[in-house]
């Protein structure tokens, strides 16, 4: 059990942390790729 | 006279026919899941009827052929299905507020608990059932509430319980109407249900923001969890091909045809799989699969595992919105956290409808889509996660 209850952990952990550094690098993106006025911003927007 | 059908019927198969059917009524009467449960009622009643020859692994019946090269030996249908998915998937909301991905990872608490629980009952502590430690871990990702990630994991990891497993995932999802709001009700006060999130201002995404997206999360996901690879690129390609503004004939292709073609095999593979006893599935160099029959007490437990994930899973995503709304100084609804799963866009649907309860003039849909679409990532990634570590303990 102790086995489980530690790729439960590390599960959780690489889960947080790869959508952690994806949304540091979408805050960085939309900080450098900020739109300008009048420009497209690809339909839904 | 051995050669007749109805001269071979047992209850089983009278009991599986039913089954069959009552998939393809629900599709077609009540509107549930119809694009997956028409053609795998369908697959059903094909698959079970006596004597049928259209799953023989042996001389390569029709469903044989689906199930060996779609699913266990090359995985090819989620990876299809997927770039579709990425395709129809429009990902604005998330990324207009990428705080929502947070609540995407928290929401995958399902997956993890779920097959502590598995195991606990299996192999691992009361072996009231014969899971072992990859059958646990396969169960849990049900809590994924995402079909192809659920065919990927748990074909990969071997599991006999593949193809309840796969059932359970797609028919949780058009549950999460009824699966959710006790949970979202039970973990938060009617003042919190009632918290009204300002409208995020529109035309904050760039086109340069959307195409790099894609390519920014198999870059990151690929070099956290490789065994994520083939899923969140095909699912991140097809949204490629969406954003990039240049290849709009192939988006329409992989939302259109791709996606319904390979719907059609696939709800046909997966209801071929659905038989009332146990099946042995042979790929190539002989390797064999063994697939637990339906109507086996252990796979019963598996479909009654899937709520308990989907309501794990609900309550971390709630759990971690309440976190997000103490330190955001109460202008997130904590209600946004129970979309953190894949099941889209229903689950936003109903984040809206509990909010609309609490408080009339509370529109929570877009900033529920946001979760709802990180969630889409986040179950990929904890699907990845399962496949890196699992294999280092079983």
């Amino acid at each position: 059990m102790a086995d489980a209850v530690l790729v439960a952990l590390g599960g959780m952990a690489i889960t947080f942390a790869a959508l952690a550094v994806v949304l540091l690098v979408m805050v960085i993106l939309s900080k450098v790729a900020r739109p300008a006025k009048g420009k497209d911003t690809g339909g839904a927007n | 006279m051995d050669q007749f059908g109805f001269l071979n019927i047992s209850w089983q198969t009278a009991v599986m026919l039913t089954i069959g059917g009552l998939f393809i009524f629900l599709g077609i009467a009540k509107k549930v899941e119809p694009y997956l449960l028409v053609p795998m009622g369908t697959g059903v009643l094909m698959a079970n009827l006596p004597l049928s020859p259209i799953t023989d692994f042996e001389h390569g019946g029709l469903f044989a052929v689906l199930a060996r090269y779609g699913i266990f030996m090359w995985e090819l249908f989620p990876i299809l299905i997927f770039i579709g998915v990425g395709a129809m998937i429009d990902f604005g909301p998330f990324l207009e507020r990428p705080y929502t991905i947070l609540l995407g990872a928290a929401a995958q608490f399902g997956i993890f608990g779920t097959f502590l629980l598995a195991y606990l009952l299996g192999d691992g502590g009361f072996r009231l059932f014969d899971f072992s430690f990859r059958d646990a871990a396969s169960i849990g990702v049900i809590g994924s509430a995402d079909g192809p990630t659920s065919i990927y994991v748990s074909t990969l990891l071997g599991s006999k319980y593949a193809p309840s497993i796969i059932v359970a995932a797609y028919s949780y999802m058009a549950l999460v109407p009824i699966i959710q709001p006790p949970v979202m009700k039970l973990l938060t006060s009617k003042e919190e249900r009632a918290i009204k999130m300002a409208p995020v201002k529109s035309g904050h995404v760039s086109r340069a923001t959307r195409v790099l997206f894609p390519i920014s999360v198999i870059l990151i996901v690929g070099l956290i969890a490789p065994p994520a690879i083939p899923l969140i690129g095909a699912l991140m390609f097809g949204n490629l091909l969406r954003e990039c503004g240049v290849l709009s004939s192939l988006a329409n292709t992989a939302q259109g045809e791709l996606a319904n073609g390979v719907t059609i095999l696939l709800g046909l593979a997966v209801g071929g799989m659905m038989t009332a006893g146990s099946q042995t599935v042979t790929v190539a160099g002989g390797e064999t699969y063994q697939m637990a029959g339906f109507l086996e007490p252990a796979t019963l437990m598996v479909f009654a595992l899937g709520i308990v994930a989907f309501s794990l899973d609900t309550a971390g995503g709630v759990l971690f919105g309440k976190l997000m709304c103490r330190l955001s100084g109460r202008k997130i609804n904590p209600l946004i956290g129970a979309s953190g799963i894949s099941a889209f866009p229903m689950s936003a649907r109903v984040v809206q409808k509990v909010g609309l309860e609490a408080n009339r003039y509370n529109h929570l849909l877009m900033h529920a889509a946001g979760a709802n679409t990180a969630g889409q990532i986040a179950s990929v990634v904890a699907g990845g996660a399962i496949l890196m570590l699992v294999p280092l303990f079983a």
